[in-house]
């Protein structure tokens, strides 16, 4: 028994099984539930994502113990590196289209694809031992041209993550002006994951730079594998619980040019804040938990731009925080009625319109912050 | 091939920590009263598996102080064979409430072996025993007794729900997958008590715990996600009959028709008015022979909007709608004629929906010079 072995063999398996796991958990999901079309999509993106991931981690596997030396195993390997990134942005990508007919290009895989074909080309035809042979005397040379299946993975992982994490940041500007349900639309639970990717996949360059942290057993092996076992199993998780919008309409609207007189034409046509405010607290349109601005239109009989820009200028929030803030009113009123005894805490949080206790909490503390700016302001 | 064998004894660790991990995101995020309960002893099913696994595999080196962590390692097994009986109490509900007892028992039995390893101790011949066959002795006959025994439990509270399931003939609830689970678990049990150390059984064991863990997991998401609020999307939608129906983002639409002065509500997309629609009506029910015969009868009974109606006959039939009933109404004159001699000419065109026999002799004329054109 050797620890060493041990762990090394944990650390394998903890990759491995773990995306297989989320793999036939989510696949059992999809073959039991009959869902929406934009669950299935999504779902089958990650149950693909995991199988590539799990290939790739096979086949580091074998390459590092030198199990199986099949000729064609390091261009599978070089191949799902390629795969993974371009699969998690396809997955991103889904989860944060802002729009109904945006459709993924297909020629992000095509790329991916080209790009290991040419690998596999260069490695197998003997023309890399050529061109190292030539140019290993000049030291900057040799270490581009020893690891140059590494370097050009890492740049692809980098672009593809910066990618991903460029739509998130557009999305969740956008989405606070449309829905209310900041718990599930705002894909909070990203962030985590992002941290993550970055970590992992451009990361493993460093183990490149200084080989003597890819021999340490603890940085080298057991962190990386065990923060990509969470990576999977937050994704396996979220998406199993559907924390998404399931997109119904555009969540952008289209921008238009503003000038002169269409401004003054939004400012006629403005939405009476007495009346709004009316509709507001007889209609209590808050307590619905998925309440999205679009919701609201039928009834104001206004569109959804002019709702926005009014919400953005009058209160200065938008309009999730608007609706919360509006739900944390409620509460506070019910808290002080009198016969609130046979309801907990927590059924007033939720019969006052939130979702969980947590965005009740993140309100509150928002409302504390401004009351507190405030009251330093009057002194 | 020694690190395959380290790779195949950790999948039973990595699955419960996969499974144990969510179901710890699922316990961080607020739950219902009756669902905390439930997870807390699953929780303690998977972090008793992880850390009798820890426990093993790190102490292999420490041969001979092992019968010290023997205890350690049999409260572990227990608490987790414990913990599972424990969820299923949870699971399917019977008279008979979950026991706890059970938990201090196993404590109980801890400290006991304790005092036992103490006692033996004090012995004389404690320096020439073989403690590591003694530890993997006690230990397989252990587990294989505890799992045994508890999986008997299992199935024992699951022939008593059936059969108070049969004499009350309650709804049966799904429970398929604890089925599926329990037989699992006795096939774990049996390929334990086997003991073979053969590769292939070895990884059949291994395989059918992770398998175990991941449809308990997967049912205990699913039943959380089974509260979940449906979204809740709908839209109005503009039938070519000219109905307003809502309709939600599946398509489907919902019973309600918003706007509709028909009988029958024609709400299926689907549902065209064609032209087999209307010979089929005129020729099956007749409904020209009744004097009150209208256009809008017939808007009603399709569901379709009165204008669409009649320009469907103006281009079909190339007449207005009142000439189309009445070419049926002549027709059926010539049928009642033909089939019953002995009634006047009078009450035959009444009988075929015509008022009086003034508007008869108009129709025929219009008809007439119809087919003149």
């Amino acid at each position: 028994m050797d620890h060493e072995y041990l762990f090394l063999g944990v650390s394998f398996s903890s990759s491995i099984f773990s995306a297989l796991f989320c793999f036939a958990l989510l696949a059992l999901k999809l073959v039991e539930d009959v869902t929406e079309p934009l669950v299935k999509t999504t779902t089958l993106v990650l149950l693909l994502f995991y199988l590539v991931c799990i290939f790739f981690y096979s086949t580091t596997f074998f390459e590092v113990f030198h199990f199986l030396e099949l000729p064609c195993l390091k261009g599978v390997n070089f191949l799902t590196t390629l795969l993974m990134p371009t699969l998690f942005y396809h997955l991103i990508f889904l989860l944060t289209r802002l729009k109904k007919e945006e459709n993924f290009k297909y020629g992000h895989y095509a790329i991916s694809l080209c790009l290991s074909a040419v690998f596999y080309c260069y490695h197998v035809t003997g023309l890399e031992l050529k061109i190292e042979s030539l140019y290993i005397e000049k030291h900057v040379f040799s270490f581009l041209l020893l690891n140059e299946d590494s370097i050009m993975a890492t740049i692809f992982n980098l672009i593809y993550l910066l990618l991903s994490l460029h739509r998130l940041l557009k999305y969740r500007k956008n989405i606070a002006n449309y829905s209310s349900d900041e718990e599930r639309d705002s894909l909070f639970w990203l962030y985590p994951i992002f941290v993550i990717g970055f970590l992992l996949f451009p990361g493993s360059i460093v183990l490149y730079l200084f080989p003597q942290i890819q021999s340490n057993l603890i940085v080298g092996e057991l962190i990386p594998n065990f923060l990509f076992m969470f990576f999977n199993i937050s994704l396996c998780y979220n998406l199993f619980c559907e924390n998404f919008v399931q997109i119904t309409e555009d969540i952008l609207e289209e921008q238009k040019k503003s000038n002169q007189e269409e401004d003054i034409k939004i400012k006629e046509l403005a939405i009476d804040k007495q009346k709004f405010e009316k509709y507001i607290q007889e209609k209590k349109p808050f307590l619905n938990p998925q309440l999205k601005i679009t919701d609201l239109l039928s009834d104001l009989m206004t569109n959804r731009s002019y709702l926005s820009q009014f919400i953005n200028a009058t209160y200065k929030k938008n309009f999730s925080q608007y609706i919360n803030q509006c739900r944390y009113d409620e509460y506070l009123r019910l808290k002080a009625m009198s016969n609130i005894e046979p309801y907990t805490e927590e059924d007033l949080i939720l019969i006052s319109g939130f979702r969980s206790y947590e965005s009740f909490k993140r309100t509150q503390e928002k409302v504390g912050k401004t009351k507190y700016k405030e009251s330093s302001l009057v002194l | 091939m020694e690190l395959l064998k380290y790779i195949l004894i950790s999948i039973p660790m990595i699955s419960s920590m996969t499974c144990g991990i969510i179901l710890m995101v699922v316990f961080y995020k607020n739950l219902s009263v009756t669902e905390v309960p439930i997870l807390r002893t699953l929780g303690g099913y998977y972090f008793a598996l992880i850390a009798l696994w820890i426990i093993d595999n790190l102490t292999q080196k420490l041969v001979g102080s092992r019968i010290f962590l023997l205890p350690v390692l049999s409260l572990f097994i227990a608490l987790s064979q414990v913990c599972f009986y424990h969820f299923i109490c949870y699971i399917i509900p019977v008279k008979k409430k979950f026991n706890f007892l059970q938990y201090e028992m196993i404590f109980g039995v801890f400290i006991l072996l304790y005092a036992f390893i103490y006692a033996l101790f004090q012995t004389k011949g404690f320096q020439q025993l073989d403690v590591q066959v003694l530890c993997i002795k006690y230990l397989s006959i252990y587990i294989t007794l505890i799992t045994g025994v508890y999986t008997i439990l299992c199935w024992r509270r699951v022939y008593q729900y059936h059969q108070t399931k049969n004499k009350r003939k309650i709804q049966i609830k799904r429970l398929n997958w604890i089925h599926l689970l329990l037989v699992l678990k006795s096939i774990f049990t049996l390929l334990f008590s086997l003991r073979n150390y053969s590769v292939i059984v070895q990884a059949i064991t291994v395989f059918v715990l992770s398998f175990q863990h991941i449809i308990l997991t997967f049912n205990m998401l699913l039943e959380k996600n089974r509260v979940k609020i449906p979204i809740a999307y709908k839209t109005n939608v503009m039938l070519s009959s000219g109905q307003i129906v809502a309709v939600d983002q599946m398509g489907t639409l919902t019973n309600d028709v918003l706007e509709s002065s028909f009988i029958n509500s024609n709400t299926r997309t689907e549902n065209l008015l064609t032209q087999s629609d209307i010979v089929n009506y005129f020729t099956k029910d007749k409904p020209y022979r009744k004097k009150d015969f209208r256009l809008d009868t017939l808007v009603n009974h399709f569901g379709v909007n009165r204008t669409y109606v009649s320009k469907f006959i103006n281009v079909t039939y190339n007449c207005n709608v009142s000439q189309f009933i009445n070419c049926w109404r002549l027709k059926e004159v010539d049928h009642l004629q033909a089939t019953n001699k002995e009634n006047n000419m009078e009450d035959l065109v009444v009988q075929a929906g015509f008022s009086d026999y003034r508007h008869y002799l108009r129709a025929v004329h219009s008809a007439e010079k119809r087919q003149q054109n």
